[in-house]
């Protein structure tokens, strides 16, 4: 079952480690990001920063969208991790059951529009978040689970 | 404290300096703003009184509370003071304060069972997150992935 989808440019740290884990009673982190697939350092890195007893796998966009579409990922409480909107847009439209989409750490760069203290996008991000809404996702902005939930499409 | 009485279990961090208040903002940081703690920056004022203060603090507890407290390092006054009070069993005093132990302590403060056990656990946890990252890192490279 898919608990969440997260995009985190950090993908796993403190708040998803332990506020987020928690919060969702996840059982599995899946971090879903083609660099993180092909780079053992990273990889290993992340799964160190997952915390203890829970599941941790990192796979490419393409891989994860034919596992979760299969009955492999079945028995696990999801935490999916992803680090870009065209990589969250993807798995919204490709892989059934991924309605609900926070965005949780998007650092401010040239050419961004800060939406909350934690979310920074660029007009591509932002076609990439009305994509997800017309997919029917729920799209909402918080660091942290106790955060007020502040839904994307009254900020974009 | 008789076992399975539900307690109210009051933290409070208590350090030498303003290590207590910057570990509290730390971990508000990582889990959101409203936290179940108190501070005590002991020593940031002239006429300070670590033995009155611990005091204001035990005598504070109602009937059925106890008080967790993190403090920074074992054999120092602040711990001192409160470790006075531990006959009682109201009063638990934890040392060699980290972030980790911090976590857990906040995570697992409404876990039901005896509070000794709980703390003895966050504890547990607390020290495996003291690590040299270089040579975890290293050994978990040459494990296999994980997969489904």
């Amino acid at each position: 079952m898919i608990k969440m989808l997260r995009l985190d440019e950090r993908l796993i740290h403190g708040q998803v480690a332990f506020a987020w884990t928690n919060s969702l009673g996840a059982d599995c982190i899946f971090v879903i990001n083609d660099d993180v697939a092909g780079n053992k350092l990273r990889m290993t890195s992340l799964k160190l920063a997952a915390p203890g007893g829970v599941k941790f796998v990192a796979k490419s966009v393409d891989e994860a969208i034919s596992l979760l579409n299969g009955n492999k990922t079945d028995k696990y409480k999801l935490f999916l991790i992803v680090d870009n909107t065209a990589d969250a847009l993807r798995l919204v439209k490709e892989v059934k059951n991924v309605n609900h989409v926070n965005l949780g750490n998007m650092k401010v760069k040239e050419g961004t529009k800060v939406l909350t203290p934690s979310i920074a996008v660029t007009e591509a991000d932002i076609e990439n978040i009305r994509g997800m809404i017309a997919e029917g996702a729920e799209v909402e902005c918080r660091a942290v689970p106790t955060d007020k939930k502040i839904i994307a499409e009254s900020l974009i | 404290m008789l076992r399975g009485v539900k307690q109210m279990r009051k933290l409070l961090v208590a350090t030498h300096g303003r290590f207590a208040e910057g570990i509290g903002e730390t971990l508000r940081l990582i889990l959101g703003d409203s936290q179940p703690l108190e501070i005590l920056n002991a020593y940031t004022v002239l006429d300070f009184d670590m033995a009155k203060t611990a005091k204001e603090y035990v005598s504070g507890l109602g009937e059925d509370e106890e008080l967790i407290v993190a403090a920074d390092i074992f054999g120092g006054s602040v711990a001192n003071a409160f470790t006075e009070y531990i006959a009682e069993g109201k009063v638990h005093v934890v040392t060699g304060l980290n972030l980790p132990l911090l976590i857990g302590l906040v995570s697992s403060l409404d876990e039901e069972g005896p509070t000794g056990e709980m703390i003895q656990n966050a504890i547990e946890d607390a020290k495996e997150g003291i690590m040299y990252a270089n040579q975890v890192i290293n050994e978990t490279m040459e494990e296999e992935e994980e997969d489904f």
